[in-house]
Parts: structure tokens; sequence; C-alpha cells
């Protein structure tokens, strides 16, 4: 996004409103094009005086593109193939039945909160998973990014790319939660970038979590709030499949 | 995609804030599923949300929103983005979805004992729970905590920590109502999931 310096009237309204700070106040106001993510809140929600945001044609070209597409929700993935930034992770479990009991689904959304993320910083735990056998989820758009999946590398034309947030999502079995979570906490101390951390887990029939008291046992206390599938989904993806 | 598992803030200001989505799943269950997206919206328009959104629209219940033109605008890949403070309406709600054997997923993030309590209410047994395990990394980068536990309600990051900081002054300056300034929080978020009650108490707070 940028900001037609003639038509600033350098208010200076329009600063608050960046979620990576990125508006700064010159003579005129400017977007500092190098963390802006092009996630288009400006050009939205300000009530620009001199209607001087803009969207320049260099948005949509490649690499800069996939800064939109990772930062603006209401973007389309034209770029990677894949709508979203995430999957349907834990909202339609019931349906796809893609976290089976047994297994762990795991989540890590780069960038957030409110900090963003060199596409290339993410490799700090991709590398580190891949070389662990971890698997990553080839319907996620971040995996279209990896140069190989295998070595969890990120393309190199995209590596200095900023955007809001970026998800590796994988599913390991649950016997392996002590290994991986070891491997995650190690390299997220290398780590320059920020990311929250999520796993997906099926209830016990009688509707307990174990999980809950193995993460106790490595010495993360989860918090009571929770993302719960209820269950309603039809059809059921147990009888499904 | 929705950020609601990550919601920042003291156990006790959770005990008010059920996130509701609701979604067809793609390549499953996602065809012809338009009438089932629609029926859901209606039942949740029926209870009244605290917070409403859709990306396809760009709109939430702040900005405001003809339901009946939302409804017109659904399609088989829609979600349902919404959040209620008030728990019985969220058992009102998935009630009538069982009911009616409407078919579509449903997530409601909350506190789990209270989600687990609503679903028993109903006669629904959970499936599967996202769990948080924080915030990691070079967490030095973070903006204020008092500051997350507003800029994390929307559930794509759209609550900039600057315009927080700059309501949060206003309140504490006498120049806005702790009501005002949830508003204009709450104008950014597409997907509707900002609770405004819960960022009034919050915003209220010394």
């Amino acid at each position: 996004m940028k900001i037609d310096g003639e038509l600033c009237m350098s208010c200076g309204e329009c600063i608050p409103y960046c979620p990576l700070g990125a508006i700064e106040m010159w003579d005129t106001a400017q977007i500092n094009q190098d963390e802006c993510v092009e996630c288009g809140i400006c050009i939205r929600q300000i009530e620009c005086p001199g209607e001087a945001f803009y969207e320049s044609p260099e948005t949509m070209k490649w690499p800069r593109s996939v800064r939109k597409v990772f930062s603006d929700p209401t973007a389309k993935h034209e770029n990677t193939g894949v709508r979203g930034r995430g999957t349907e992770e834990v909202k339609t479990n019931d349906v796809t039945d893609r976290f089976k009991r047994g297994y762990l689904g795991m989540a890590l959304e780069f960038g957030r909160p409110g900090v963003g993320t060199r596409l290339g910083d993410v490799e700090v735990i991709t590398t580190t998973l891949a070389q662990a056998g971890v698997e990553f989820e080839p319907n996620n758009p971040l995996t279209h990014l990896m140069e190989d999946a295998h070595t969890g590398s990120i393309k190199e034309d995209v590596r200095n790319e900023k955007v809001l947030s970026a998800i590796v999502e994988f599913v390991i079995p649950e016997s392996q939660l002590e290994d991986c979570v070891g491997k995650i906490t190690e390299a997220a101390s290398r780590a320059r970038c920020i990311f929250s951390w999520g796993i997906v887990a099926r209830f016990e029939p009688d509707g307990s979590l174990p999980v809950v008291e193995r993460l106790a046992e490595l010495g993360i206390n989860v918090p009571r709030n929770m993302k719960v599938n209820v269950g309603l989904g039809r059809p059921k993806g147990e009888d499904r499949i | 995609m929705t950020h609601s598992l990550h919601r920042v803030g003291p156990e006790a200001s959770f005990t008010e804030d059920f996130v509701f989505i609701s979604r067809p799943a793609m390549g499953i269950n996602h065809v012809g599923c338009t009438p089932k997206v629609q029926r859901t919206l209606e039942l949740v328009f029926e209870e009244g949300p605290t917070n409403l959104g859709s990306l396809t629209t760009q709109e939430n219940l702040t900005l405001g929103i003809d339901p009946q033109a939302l409804i017109a605008k659904t399609e088989d890949n829609s979600p349902v983005m919404c959040v209620f403070h008030e728990r019985e309406k969220v058992i009102h709600v998935l009630e009538r979805l069982k009911e009616e054997e409407v078919g579509l997923s449903v997530v409601v993030t909350g506190l789990v004992d209270q989600v687990q309590e609503i679903c028993e209410v109903v006669g629904l047994k959970p499936h599967s729970a996202g769990i948080s395990l924080g915030i990691h990394g070079a967490t030095d980068l973070l903006p204020e905590e008092d500051v997350m536990c507003l800029s994390t309600m929307c559930g794509h990051g759209m609550i900039a920590a600057g315009l927080v900081r700059q309501v949060k002054k206003a309140v504490a300056d006498g120049r806005m109502t702790p009501r005002e300034a949830s508003t204009v929080l709450a104008r950014p978020c597409y997907c509707g999931i900002f609770n405004q009650k819960r960022a009034e108490k919050l915003l209220a707070q010394k």
C-alpha cells in the first residue's frame, strides 16, 4: 500500500491503524514499504480526508504478492493455489477426521500476534522439524512456498517478504509429543520471530483430554480457553471412512 | 484461519466470551450447503450475537449488517463467524442446529469447562479441541499484555496495537467511554469475533 504525498494532508490520523506500525510521518505520511505487509486495513478502514491511500500495481507482482495473500483476510491465494492462511484444522475435524485418535495436530502461527514475520525466519522451526521427519500439511499455503518440503527450506525469492501470519501445520503420532515439544522449544530459543503454538487433540470417550496432563509434565500449563469442535458436523468422519 | 484460540487475557475475562464458528468441510460436504449456512445464520441472528462478521461483504455488526442481505450473499464455502457473551444464547443456537440436523461443523471457543457444560445441556459429545500452547520465540517483540488482551480479539490480527493504545489513553483521559472505545476497536475486525462486551470490561479496568 502507498500514500500519495500530493494528496496527504499530514493530519497523522492514519498512523495508529496499521497493525505493524508501518505508517511513518515525515513531511507527509508515508508507508515503510519494507515493513508493510499489504494487509489493506489502511485503505479499508481509515477515513483519509485526502483519500491519499492507494494500492500500487507492484502489490500483486511476485514475490511481493505473497505479502497480501498471507496478510489480507479478504485476499485469495492465487499464487499458492490455496485459500486462507491455514486449513480448516479443528473446525471441521468431526467431518474430515484429519486428526484421528492417537494423533495430534500441530499449528505454529508465525508473526501473530501483532509482530509479523519474514518468511525466511520460519526456517528455524521448519528445518528442525523436517530433520525430525515431520511431513508438512500439503494443503497449507506455506508448504507451497517451501523449496523442498523434505528439508523445510523456504524459496529464496520469498525469504525476505514480510507477512502478518504464516502457519506451519503437521500431524504427529501422540507418542512423539514429548520429542516434538522438545525440538520446537529448543528451536524457538534461536528464533528471531514469534509464533503462537496450538495443538489439536481428540476428546476421549469420557470427555477428558489426556494431552493436557502430558503437557503439564513438560512444564507447559495450557490456558483453559479452548476451541471445541462440538461434533455437529455430518457425515461424521468416522462413519464416512 | 480465525485466531480465537490465542486470545490473550486473564481467565476470568473469558467467562462471557463464546466465539462461534460454523462451516462446511471443503471437498466433503460443502457442495449445495448454502441453505444450511443460511439457516445457521438465521438461527444466530434470531438469538442476537454480540458481534458477527463477513469477509465476503467486509462488514461486521458494528459497521452495520443487514441480515437478509448477508444471508442472500451466502455461498457454499461461506463460514458463519460470530461471538456471544451470553451462555444461554449459545445453548439455544446449538439446540436448534441439533434439532434441525443442519449438519455443518461448529466450534465454540471459550473456557473448556463452560463449553463442555453447554454441550452436556444440549446433549452433544465434544469431538476435538484446539489447545493453545502460548506464544514462543522472540517474545520481547510483543506488544504489552494489556494491549494484546484487546488486539488478539480479531481473528485476523487487524486491530493495531497503536489503535488500542490510543483508545486506552482516550478512556483514561475521560475523552472516550469504554463503550465508545470498544466500538472503535471493533470496526477493523471483519471476522466479527471481536467481543465488544468483553472489551468494554477490559477498557473500564484501571
